[in-house]
């Protein structure tokens, strides 16, 4: 029964990737991300999703704070933080938002405001998407590595006796 | 009345420019005052007239009178004068009082000397007595009040030529004396008069001037004292004057006319003034409406632009969700589910999936309306597209039973420059209702190049009216058409005829003077046989949400929207679309659509990434094609030829075999046989009894040649009907309509029995083992500001066996490489803020070369020995690769770069190249590197 969930949980995880690179939220860099995992780094693909939802939440709010101030914002800088984000999306393969990243940075060097806030709109509205879909593809994970954990003992209680 | 017209038109010249309600009842007011101007001049003027006229007649009448009183004043006065010469006065004077009715009395003074006196005074009886002595008795008729004259001639006897004074006393005979009553005098004349009641006439005697006599009339006041007349008189006294003075007893009547004129012309003008002022209220008004529904017109059209960008938004907000609806359903049905949870959970999902076609729907015409639909212009194969759309609907077709084709002329270039996305959503509309509405017969579509097209089609039309017109009737009942299935199609153009011409025509017509031009017009014609559309609803079929009618909807389901974003979608493409339809006998809508060319060369390039590579290995092979109807077989040739095969058509299997024999008799010509026959079902059907057997016999024939291949083309086939195909000789394959070059392709392969060639996997040298090998131990450094990008780096590398130390910016990059390091490569980002990564390397260069001046100069230490020049590869790391970028890389003294994010190939190339260019750096590691690959 539990192995049969492990299977299962794997096969959901599988599908929700799927999914997700059906919607073009990822891209192949994550499954090479995924593919520096391995024993010597166990949890190598939530370290660097987790330093990426840091970061990037840093620069969304840095980003919100510099497109609130109405008489002057710092296009300059916005381009630096998009730059940074666009980097740090591509590197784990969301790569929706850094299309949108994109799009917000061709934004902000015409100097478009309107465009800005409506790009920024996008963005956090993909990077949430982003973030849901691979915490819940972490939970999942997460259950799986728990009911393979679980397995042993159950594999192992016949044999006690 | 001018001067009024133009003051009218004045006023609503007025009314036009300011168009205030204020304004215009000022003019109003303006207008009525000077109409009560100009009525009060024309009351003036004619005043005036009357008593010019009045006075006229005063004075005619006075004068008259002067002149009457004054005749019979002198008329009288001759009377006596007359008397004066009679000798019996006192009788005569009796006897003519009545000719005198003006003279009171007339005596006579008779001179009597004294010598006669005595005898006098006897002939008379009574004495002489003076005046003095006895004063005459006061008369009654010196008692009334009236003035008088009293004339006094003296009477002579006979007088002498120029009598002296003397002479004329002696030669006196007498006074004779009359007196006048003036009052009477006038009374009588005036009684005489007409009108005399009108006017009060005075007679007065100025000789002292200041004290004026009134000898006749009253002294009174009464009368019109405003107007009055004096008229001289003379009454023969030269030492008196007087005046008769004449004026009107009553005082001037107002006249009617003089009133009612210009009360006329007020009303007259202060209506045609009210009006002017209502029609320019009217003006007012109607400019006010106007602007008013320009107003809401402007808002009503904003309204308009805001909904279609509200859908567009909300359609986007709404797609993300379901496209998540969508994916969890279909995660939910690979679950385990209970016949029922799948069953609900299928509907679900296929609700969701009409959901979601609807609002993609929506979503692009809001987006059109909205402006926002741009198209891309990206180089594509029409006729892949074509197959595409096609494959989608080939199982829908084939279990109606329905013919699907596709035919694209040889003109129309390979690779364009569009939007293929719209287009084949305008396709796959067409079809789509094509397929929704047909039952039997076919759906065609064809391609063509839009010019030449047309002329045909017009050329075409103009011999069908004059020539065939009476013929066609006639045959229409019976006659197979020359369409696709045979069935009758709604638009002629698209027979054989046409279509034979059309294609002819494409033969023949010079390639170049199309080539030249930098776009291509492609008529798209997409014919089928359904039930057409209703006449009166033809009108509104490219109104969104419209259907022919309400049962439409029921039947076949659907909203209506596609056609008219199809519509929308060929007009941004720079095209038109129409239909000719013909109910229950079908419609056929044709569009067309304008591309780019492409360039040669992007031709050649794009066609290799594009086409979906169909096999190249049937180049050169013959095909025969069996096909009664002669547009299907131009349709089979067509995607025959698309895999290079050559390909003849032919009416009938006899003809075939008619055909083949006589290839048979020229093989030793070296002409090559066909290598396959493709045979209609139809015809084959229809040629069962002969063609059976010589399939079979041929065998038997003793033809020691090859048989070519025989394969049958069906919509559909029955199991009986593949057993019967498989006895007749098509042991060999079927192919299923509709046809797709690849299809045919896949099943030409299976009957020739031409093989894939292998596709050897690429072999990938390097792989992970190579770049594990090339870094294994390697300590490098990994400099980037952004943190994800460093672990992601940092765990790439370290996956390598390297050795990974990170650095966030270039100045702790620089403080990790100061001399000596132990570092033996370095991964620099190059967008960085502060210093950016050519900065960094900059600086890194710097330190280097002074540290080699330094060794060079011969201060070697020992512990410095293990390198002979300072030199650290840097790799730069950068999203965008683009060339000038990497030039800039080379000049800051990098080594090479890496495009980020890390792709396993590329970073192996760019360290090997590296690596390997200096393999004396480090012979230890490397060779230890070498072993362990």
């Amino acid at each position: 029964m539990l192995g049969l969930s492990v299977d299962r949980l794997r096969a959901d995880m599988n599908r929700l990737l799927a999914l997700l690179f059906h919607q073009g939220v990822l891209d192949e860099q994550f499954l090479q991300l995924q593919q520096l995992q391995d024993e010597s780094s166990p949890n190598f693909v939530s370290e660097v999703v987790n330093i990426y939802f840091h970061e990037s939440e840093k620069l969304l709010r840095n980003l919100r704070g510099l497109l609130v101030d109405k008489e002057f914002s710092d296009y300059k800088k916005m381009g630096i933080h998009l730059n940074q984000f666009m980097g740090s999306s591509s590197s784990i393969g969301a790569q929706r938002v850094r299309n949108v990243c994109v799009a917000f940075r061709a934004a902000s060097e015409q100097n478009n405001r309107a465009g800005c806030l409506r790009a920024l709109e996008l963005l956090e509205y993909e990077y949430c998407y982003l973030k849901n879909k691979l915490h819940e593809l972490f939970q999942i994970e997460q259950q799986r590595i728990l009911a393979a954990g679980v397995r042993y003992p159950q594999q192992q209680q016949p044999n006690n006796p | 009345m001018v001067a009024v017209r133009v003051n009218e038109q004045l006023g609503t010249k007025k009314n036009f420019s300011f168009i205030h309600k204020a304004s215009n009842l000022r003019i109003l007011g303006c207008w009525i005052v000077l109409m009560l101007l100009i009525s009060s001049k024309v009351y003036d003027n004619m005043n005036d007239e009357q008593k010019v006229r009045r006075k006229e007649v005063l004075v005619s009448m006075c004068d008259q009178r002067a002149r009457m009183l004054q005749d019979q004043f002198s008329v009288s006065v001759n009377h006596v004068h007359a008397l004066a010469i009679l000798e019996t006065f006192a009788e005569y004077t009796a006897r003519t009082a009545f000719e005198r009715p003006l003279l009171s009395g007339v005596a006579y003074a008779q001179r009597i000397l004294l010598s006669e006196r005595e005898e006098f005074e006897r002939q008379h009886g009574w004495t002489i007595r003076t005046m003095e002595k006895e004063p005459s008795p006061i008369r009654d008729e010196l008692l009334n009040s009236h003035l008088g004259v009293v004339l006094t001639f003296p009477v002579y006897n006979s007088l002498p030529l120029n009598p002296t004074v003397n002479e004329r006393i002696e030669a006196t005979a007498g006074y004779l004396g009359g007196a006048f009553d003036v009052e009477s005098l006038v009374e009588n004349l005036l009684g005489q008069l007409a009108g005399n009641q009108a006017i009060v006439v005075n007679v007065y005697d100025i000789t002292n001037s200041s004290d004026p006599l009134i000898m006749y009339g009253h002294h009174s006041q009464d009368g019109d004292m405003s107007l009055k007349h004096v008229s001289k008189l003379d009454f023969g006294d030269p030492f008196r004057k007087h005046e008769m003075i004449c004026r009107y007893l009553q005082k001037a009547p107002t006249s009617g006319i003089a009133i009612q004129t210009p009360v006329f012309i007020f009303l007259i003008g202060s209506l045609i003034g009210y009006m002017a002022y209502g029609a320019g209220i009217h003006i007012v008004k109607v400019e006010d409406d106007f602007n008013k529904m320009q107003e809401l017109k402007v808002q009503a059209e904003a309204a308009d632009v805001a909904k279609s960008q509200f859908l567009a938004t909300v359609s986007h907000e709404i797609r993300t969700p379901m496209n998540g609806i969508l994916g969890m359903l279909q995660l939910l049905l690979d679950t385990e589910l209970s016949s029922t949870q799948r069953d609900y959970a299928q509907t679900a999902q296929g609700c969701g999936e009409a959901l979601i076609t609807l609002i993609n729907e929506v979503l692009d015409r809001a987006k059109i309306e909205a402006g926002k639909l741009e198209l891309e212009a990206v180089p594509f194969d029409l006729r892949s597209i074509l197959d595409d759309v096609l494959s989608l609907f080939s199982e829908k077709s084939r279990q109606k039973g329905v013919e699907l084709a596709v035919f694209v002329s040889d003109k129309v270039p390979e690779i364009v420059m569009g939007d293929p996305g719209r287009f084949r959503q305008v396709i796959i509309n067409l079809v789509g209702n094509s397929v929704k509405f047909t039952e039997e017969g076919h759906i065609f579509v064809q391609v063509h190049l839009a010019e030449p097209a047309k002329s045909v089609m017009d050329v075409k039309t103009e011999t069908f009216l004059n020539g065939e017109s009476e013929g066609i009737p006639k045959s229409c009942a019976a006659r197979q058409f020359n369409t696709l299935s045979g069935k009758q199609a709604a638009d002629d153009r698209s027979s054989w005829e046409t279509f034979k011409h059309l294609d002819d025509e494409f033969l023949y017509d010079a390639s170049s003077n199309t080539m030249n031009d930098k776009n291509v017009t492609l008529m798209v014609c997409v014919e089928d046989t359904g039930i057409g559309i209703p006449e009166q609803a033809q009108k509104r079929v490219f109104t969104p949400f419209m259907q022919a009618d309400s049962s439409t909807s029921r039947n076949y389901g659907g909203t209506g929207i596609g056609l008219s974003i199809s519509k929308c979608l060929v007009e941004l493409m720079g095209g038109h679309m129409n239909f000719t339809s013909r109910p229950q006998i079908g419609s056929t809508f044709s569009f067309t659509v304008e591309f780019q060319r492409c360039e040669k060369s992007a031709v050649i390039s794009a066609k290799k990434s594009l086409s979906d590579d169909l096999p190249t290995e049937f180049k050169g092979l013959k095909a025969l094609v069996v096909d009664g109807k002669p547009v299907r077989a131009a349709v089979t040739r067509y995607h025959l030829k698309r895999l290079g095969i050559q390909a003849e058509a032919v009416s009938s299997i006899r003809t075939a075999l008619a055909l083949y024999a006589k290839y048979g008799s020229l093989i030793s010509n070296n002409e090559k046989l066909p290598d396959m026959f493709l045979v209609e079902k139809d015809s084959w059907i229809s040629g069962k009894e002969d063609g059976i057997m010589h399939l079979s016999n041929w065998g038997q024939n003793g033809h020691s040649y090859k048989l070519p291949k025989m394969i049958l083309l069906a919509t559909n086939i029955t199991i009986a009907e593949s057993d019967k195909a498989n006895a007749a000789g098509f042991a060999d394959t079927v192919i299923m309509k509709p046809l797709r070059s690849s299809m045919v392709a896949a099943c030409l392969k299976q009957v020739l029995g031409i093989g894939r060639k292998i596709q050897h996997g690429r072999n990938v040298p390097n792989g992970s083992n190579g770049l594990r090998g090339l870094l294994c131990g390697k300590k490098i450094l990994v400099v980037d500001d952004n943190l994800v990008n460093r672990r992601v780096a940092a765990g790439a590398l370290k996956k390598f066996g390297a050795d990974v130390q990170c650095a966030e910016s270039g100045q702790e990059a620089l403080k990790w490489l100061q001399i000596p390091h132990d570092f033996d490569a370095c991964f620099m980002d190059i967008q960085m803020p502060e210093m950016d990564g050519f900065e960094a390397t900059r600086l890194i260069r710097e330190m280097e070369s002074k540290a080699n001046v330094q060794i060079n100069g011969g201060f070697i230490k020992e512990g410095t020995t293990r390198k002979s020049e300072w030199h650290m590869p840097i790799l730069a790391m950068t999203a965008d690769v683009i060339h000038a970028t990497l030039d800039e890389c080379l000049k800051c003294g990098m080594d090479g770069y890496v495009s980020k994010p890390f792709q396993e190939k590329s970073l192996y190339q760019a360290v090997a190249k590296f690596f390997e260019s200096k393999p004396v750096s480090n012979p230890d590691q490397l060779s230890e590197s070498w072993r362990t690959e």
